[in-house]
């Protein structure tokens, strides 16, 4: 893998990524001419208030959930060197929905939402690493079982406290199970986006650290990394972002998956292309399926966990299979 | 580069939680030695050698260049011994050259993200030195043993270490590619290197080492010259089988000949091997 074509993967992922906001920030039941943005008084009052209150902050949201999402996949796959983990099957979106529900029973909810998700982040993450850990090596299916048993436990909890809450409260709940890039609240994506952006260079600062973890612990130590300290800095890393894209769209799954999984054959195993080309490809990827979301059957919306699932199930268990045949 | 042996240890203790492994082991290791582990299959061998570089707790002291080792000082440790383990050390995926890469890892500046070309041409050297430069461009898991083999080295090697340690290197190989391996051992430890391996072929450490230690049951059981370790009463005692020692007609190294259980028997008092003809 030459590092031009490497390059050219990533000006391509980068293009792609203007083109998808372009458009998702254009296209919708009313379309809007962008470059009457530029111009003054381009857009009359009713295209300015859709532009800036829910096309602005749907693909931002759209943008930092699915380049977050992304990049949390590849650090988590890279911490339990499995490219199948992701911090919807591991069941880390699980956790963190869980704290997002959590902060709606707490008076003044919304503030704490953030910091709940990505507590519940980080306790989902620390339980699978503490059971996998058990038997030294993290074994593929025990770590993925493992996940998804966790997943199970989150949800099950969900329902407890749906099951607790009044029925005005209940649907803010749903949404954040359901996951959309919709409603989220322009607040938190404001001062979230740096946070986003710092997750982001900070797993990027990992990726050294992360190809010598990809040769195993004992050899990584062996090559004078720190093995605790980085595995608890990606640790850290992939709950915050996972925790933050929960709190902004809900649980939306397998971004994390697919995009690494495509990235791969282009750009190799080398954490220092693959994390910011999954970003930039994460970014794409959602704000594109979320546009196919609410234009397919226009006007009503589909949610885009249903687009992101079914394409993110099919080549999750098509590439299991494939692992089984040629172990 | 100081003087003094390179390592040093006393009374060393290591193992795992509830099973101590190793009972007490007194080494020491010049600049220029090449030294062999052998011993039976859960002797601690392996043990030996992981506490070595900090992987398995341990008690007693490990000087390297009489410097007090402490496993938390791994990044120091790695730039003066790589390791090349038992074939696990591995990624899945990945090309050759993104692995050859990761041996500047330890010498990698706070801030530094991409290699400079100093390191460059230190891998392309490697790489011609070690016959591996065709299959930079390879996937890991194409490579056959004997190459992976050769590509681990070379990425201990990268690392610019004083002293390489090995478990096992010639394990899984044809004769062929075991002398290969052996013979580039060789031609780097005259080049200065320091060289521990743990081997389970006793011709073959006979032939290439400079020293040998023979453990058993954790602790050692003899070390010294080849000549004064591969001796039948040492080998009979850790292995309980039967063996002759006699001299490598070409090399005069100690060559060790296993002796048959029919052999053995046939000539006993109780011998009910079955006879021919019966």
């Amino acid at each position: 893998m030459k590092t031009g074509t490497r390059a050219a993967v990533c000006a391509g992922l980068l293009l792609l990524l203007v083109a998808a906001v372009l458009a998702g920030l254009g296209i919708g039941t009313a379309r809007i001419d962008l470059s009457a943005l530029l111009r003054s008084g381009g857009l009359d009052d009713y295209q300015r208030s859709i532009f800036f209150s829910l096309r602005l902050p749907r693909v931002a949201a759209a943008l930092l959930a699915g380049g977050g999402l992304a990049v949390s996949g590849v650090l988590l796959q890279g911490l339990f060197r499995n490219p199948l983990v992701e911090p919807y099957t591991l069941g880390v979106s699980g956790g963190a929905a869980l704290g997002v529900a959590l902060a709606v029973l707490l008076p003044g909810g919304a503030a704490w939402r953030p910091w709940l998700a990505f507590g519940g982040a980080v306790v989902s993450v620390a339980l699978v690493l503490a059971f996998s850990r058990r038997r030294h090596e993290f074994g593929v299916a025990t770590t993925l079982l493992t996940g998804v048993m966790l997943s199970f436990v989150s949800s099950s909890l969900l329902m407890l406290i749906m099951a607790l809450v009044r029925a005005e409260q209940l649907q803010g709940i749903i949404f954040w199970m359901m996951g959309s890039v919709g409603l989220s609240d322009p607040g938190l994506l404001r001062w979230s986006a740096p946070v986003f952006l710092a997750g982001v260079l900070w797993a990027w600062w990992l990726a050294f650290p992360l190809n010598g973890l990809a040769l195993g612990e004992s050899a990584a130590h062996h090559l004078g990394l720190r093995v605790d300290r980085v595995q608890r800095s990606v640790f850290l890393a992939a709950s915050l972002l996972t925790g933050l894209s929960v709190a902004i769209s809900g649980i939306i799954g397998f971004v994390g998956l697919l995009v690494p999984h495509l990235l791969r054959p282009l750009l190799g195993s080398d954490h220092r292309w693959l994390i910011p080309a999954s970003f930039m490809a994460g970014a794409a990827f959602l704000v594109g399926a979320d546009l196919l979301s609410r234009t397919i059957i226009s006007p009503l919306e589909l949610p885009v966990g249903v687009i992101t699932g079914l394409l993110g199930g099919s080549i999750f268990i098509s590439s299991l299979y494939r692992r089984e045949r040629h172990p | 580069m100081k003087k003094g042996p390179a390592l040093r240890i006393k009374g060393l203790t290591a193992g795992y939680r509830n099973r101590p492994v190793l009972g007490g082991i007194d080494l020491e290791l010049e600049t220029g030695d090449f030294l062999g582990i052998i011993g039976p299959n859960g002797s601690g061998k392996t043990t030996l050698l992981r506490a070595l570089t900090g992987l398995v707790p341990h008690g007693g002291e490990i000087d390297w260049w009489e410097h007090p080792f402490h496993p938390s000082d791994s990044d120091w440790l790695a730039r003066r011994v790589a390791v090349v383990s038992a074939g696990e050390d591995m990624p899945v995926a990945g090309r050759v050259e993104e692995y050859l890469w990761l041996g500047r890892l330890p010498h990698r500046q706070f801030f530094q993200f991409w290699l400079d070309p100093g390191d460059r041409q230190l891998v392309d050297r490697i790489s011609r030195q070690l016959g591996v430069e065709s299959l930079r461009d390879r996937l890991l898991s194409e490579l056959s043993s004997g190459e992976r083999q050769r590509v681990a080295i070379a990425r201990a090697l990268v690392q610019q270490p004083r002293v390489l340690l090995l478990d096992e290197p010639t394990s899984h190989l044809d004769p062929g590619a075991q002398i290969e391996i052996m013979d580039l051992l060789a031609a780097l430890n005259r080049n200065g290197l320091g060289i521990v391996a743990v081997l389970h072929d006793l011709n073959l450490a006979g032939a290439y080492c400079n020293r040998l230690l023979l453990m058993d049951g954790g602790t050692a059981r003899a070390s010294g010259s080849p000549e004064s370790v591969l001796t039948y009463r040492n080998l009979e005692a850790v292995y309980h089988t039967v063996v002759v020692t006699l001299a490598n007609p070409v090399t005069g190294s100690p060559w060790v000949v296993p002796v048959p259980e029919s052999y053995r028997r046939s000539s006993g008092p109780d011998s009910n091997v079955c006879k021919e003809g019966e």
